[in-house]
């Protein structure tokens, strides 16, 4: 696995650094020092990427957000939440072309696949309009694990909503509802990872 | 896990939430009341339409979402489906139709209008309707009079269930207008107008 790679210039004056710190690739200048390119090579194999799921989020049927949580601290919320707009989009383009897919069930289907970063979008279209978006980085997902996912989730989003102070609209704020959902992630990867 | 209300309660809390909003909260304002009224309808509604639509597939017209409306939705509320549809939805017999005549069907559709008929309605089954009592005055008058009453107190009692109606299609994405009729008592219609 290579960890750090070094160019130099041919007069030894403009040189580049990347070093992989924490699973990362860093850029940085390296003085004169250097005087050719250098490699290290570890012998140590790639760890397989584990199925992890990055963000949840739950769309009013406005597009107006009622829910995201995201599940880990690499990434930060804006990125996913331009992730979760633009497969809003998607979302929006199969359900206006009923035709085509014929009347389906709340649909479980590939959304977009990011392309620098390897997620699979999943959404989940209930008969209120209401949509669920689930990014995920993973290689191979089950479709059942997915469809149970989202089975799950929908029943913890209904008793969140029939809290009789939630506003219909309005965000969620219920710590029951967070808390619910971290317990469905945490079955549901811990299951595929087996 | 299921939970269950005995009916009584759920009679008593309606008839306490009529008297409150009428005789307490909004004392000469009826129509303030009845608003407040129907817009606790509408949220409950909107929770329970997205409880009893988690397992079906999704409605591809109008007309599904109030079949759904008057057979599965009155069955889990009020253990009976609709007695009667009616739609000024015109249909035609012709084999063959025009394309301009899909257009009418389609704009009548849009602009359409049910009528729910149940004809026993159970959260009006246990109210009585004395006509004879208040008279007040001699002549034919009192008769008007204490009917018009009983239609404004009963009428109050719809407000709830219309609300239901409203915030249930809503939530399905088809907004609408509801309201109700009670000409024959223990029979009672909803006229649903959906907005275009």
């Amino acid at each position: 696995m290579i960890v750090c790679i070094a160019v130099v210039g041919h007069q030894t004056e403009l040189k580049i650094l990347m070093e992989k710190k924490r699973g990362k690739w860093v850029f940085s200048f390296v003085h004169s020092k250097v005087k050719s390119y250098s490699i290290s090579i570890s012998g140590i194999k790639p760890r397989a990427r584990e199925k992890m799921i990055v963000c949840i989020a739950v769309v009013g049927h406005q597009n107006n957000p009622l829910y995201i949580q995201s599940f880990t601290e690499a990434d930060d919320a804006l990125k996913l939440h331009h992730i979760v707009h633009c497969s809003l989009d998607v979302v929006d383009e199969r359900v206006n072309n009923p035709k085509k897919s014929g009347p389906m069930l709340n649909e479980t289907f590939l959304g977009l696949l990011y392309p620098t970063e390897n997620y699979k979008v999943y959404g989940y279209l209930t008969n209120t309009k209401v949509k669920f978006i689930l990014v995920t980085t993973d290689l191979d997902v089950r479709d059942a694990d997915v469809r149970n996912f989202f089975r799950r989730f929908h029943s913890a989003y209904l008793d969140a909503v029939s809290n009789p102070f939630h506003v219909p609209g309005k965000k969620i704020t219920s710590k029951t509802f967070a808390e619910r959902v971290t317990n469905i992630v945490k079955s549901v990867s811990f299951h595929t990872t087996g | 896990m299921v939970r269950e209300v005995s009916e009584s309660c759920m009679d008593s809390l309606l008839t306490e939430i009529v008297s409150s909003y009428c005789n307490r909260f909004y004392v000469n304002k009826p129509e303030l009341a009845a608003r407040r009224i129907e817009a606790i309808g509408y949220q409950v509604g909107h929770q329970l339409t997205e409880r009893y639509t988690i397992e079906r597939p999704r409605f591809s017209d109008h007309l599904e979402a109030i079949k759904f409306i008057c057979k599965d939705f009155w069955s889990e509320l009020f253990k009976k489906q609709i007695d009667n549809l009616k739609t000024n939805h015109r249909v035609s017999f012709r084999p063959q139709i025009l394309q301009l005549e899909v257009a009418i069907q389609t704009f009548w559709l849009l602009q359409g209008t049910f009528v729910l008929q149940d004809n026993k309605f159970r959260w009006l089954s246990h109210m009585s309707v004395d006509p004879s009592v208040d008279i007040s005055g001699a002549g034919q008058e009192p008769f008007a009079m204490s009917e018009n009453k009983s239609a404004q107190a009963t009428s109050m009692h719809l407000y709830f269930p219309c609300g239901i109606i409203r915030g249930a299609l809503s939530t399905l994405g088809i907004p609408c207008a509801v309201s109700a009729d009670t000409s024959n008592l223990p029979a009672c219609s909803f006229v649903i107008r959906i907005k275009v």
